[in-house]
């Protein structure tokens, strides 16, 4: 239980420690990466989308029928 | 063709990888390129050049795309490219008006640092306006024409004349006259000023900024095709409705 304590400290002052270093230029990264996370799962929802209508508007086409051969008309 | 499937599917994948990796390299890959150089009044700010000047690549590569896609409309009448060259506009319109945004921002903390300047009709800046203004009106000229093969066709001329008037607008016209931008009259060109290091991005970031917008492109092409096929369905519902 404190060790957990002591771990989420030592996780919360190094990341403290990161983002505030270099005139804290990674709190711009982090912003630009969630947004970048946002636009990805945007597209990934929209294709999936595309294709459940896709397969709605355009059904396969059933394979041709094949008709024995070698029989009398 | 188009690309289905399992190769459209892994080709999405790379190109999310490839862009989360000039993510973060733009910022600091270990700091290996953190330390690009610190030039007064750009700062920080020099980094921008990854992302706002990508914006304008891509708006080129999609409006090539689009004049592609409307010569061979013109050529072989096929409503398919219609439909391509329509949907690379209109990406191509996004990331025109993105980079205009990115611009009137980015100058204004820089260029115009310590005025209420935020547009300034540097020349580049009004041509690119023009330009996104150009592409505009091809969907004002589409909305106005109701016959597909009519509107496909004209569309298509107008579409190929806009593609001329890229080059000028956005590169040549820029050069001739007095403007902030590197390249213009007086000014040192990209190649001069670019530190190396930056380059180690900025061109990865051209290619995963075109790559975003082709998967863009490619959602509004699907997405149109499932429109034309919607109103296929609609019309002969019509029509059997009336026998």
């Amino acid at each position: 239980m404190r060790a957990g304590v002591y771990l989420a400290v030592a996780i919360q002052e190094a990341l403290d420690s990161v983002m505030l270093a270099n005139d804290k230029l990674f709190v711009v990264l982090a912003v630009v990466l969630i947004i970048w996370a946002g636009i990805v799962v945007y597209i990934f929802k929209v294709d999936r989308r595309l294709v459940r209508l896709e397969k709605e508007a355009f059904p396969p086409k059933p394979p041709p029928r094949e008709y024995p051969k070698d029989q009398p008309s | 063709m188009s690309l289905t499937g399992a190769c459209y599917r892994s080709i999405r994948l790379a190109l999310v990888a490839w862009m989360t990796l000039v993510l973060l390299a733009a910022f600091s890959f270990g700091g290996l390129l953190l330390n690009v150089p610190r030039i007064p009044i750009l700062e920080h700010t020099a980094r921008n050049l990854y992302f706002h000047v990508p914006m304008w690549f891509t708006m080129m590569a999609l409006t090539a795309m689009a004049a592609w896609q409307s010569f061979r409309c013109l050529k072989t009448g096929d409503l398919e490219c219609d439909m391509r060259a329509r949907a690379a506009v209109h990406v191509a319109i996004l990331f025109g008006v993105l980079g205009l945004l990115t611009g009137s921002y980015w100058a204004h903390y820089t260029w115009y640092e310590g005025t209420d300047i935020w547009w300034n009709f540097d020349p580049k800046q009004t041509m690119a306006a023009v330009q996104v203004l150009i592409y505009g009106a091809y969907f004002a000229l589409r909305n106005s024409l109701d016959e597909p093969e009519k509107r496909a066709r004209i569309s298509a001329v107008y579409n190929v004349f806009a593609f001329v008037t890229v080059p000028f607008l956005l590169y040549v016209l820029p050069r001739q006259m007095e403007s902030l931008h590197p390249g213009a009259e007086g000014n040192p060109a990209f190649s001069e000023i670019t530190h190396p290091v930056m380059r180690l991005v900025f061109y990865p970031a051209i290619a995963g900024f075109i790559g975003v917008a082709w998967l863009l492109y490619r959602q509004r092409v699907r997405t149109y095709r499932l429109e034309a096929a919607a109103d296929r369905r609609g019309s002969e519902a019509l029509i059997g409705h009336m026998h």
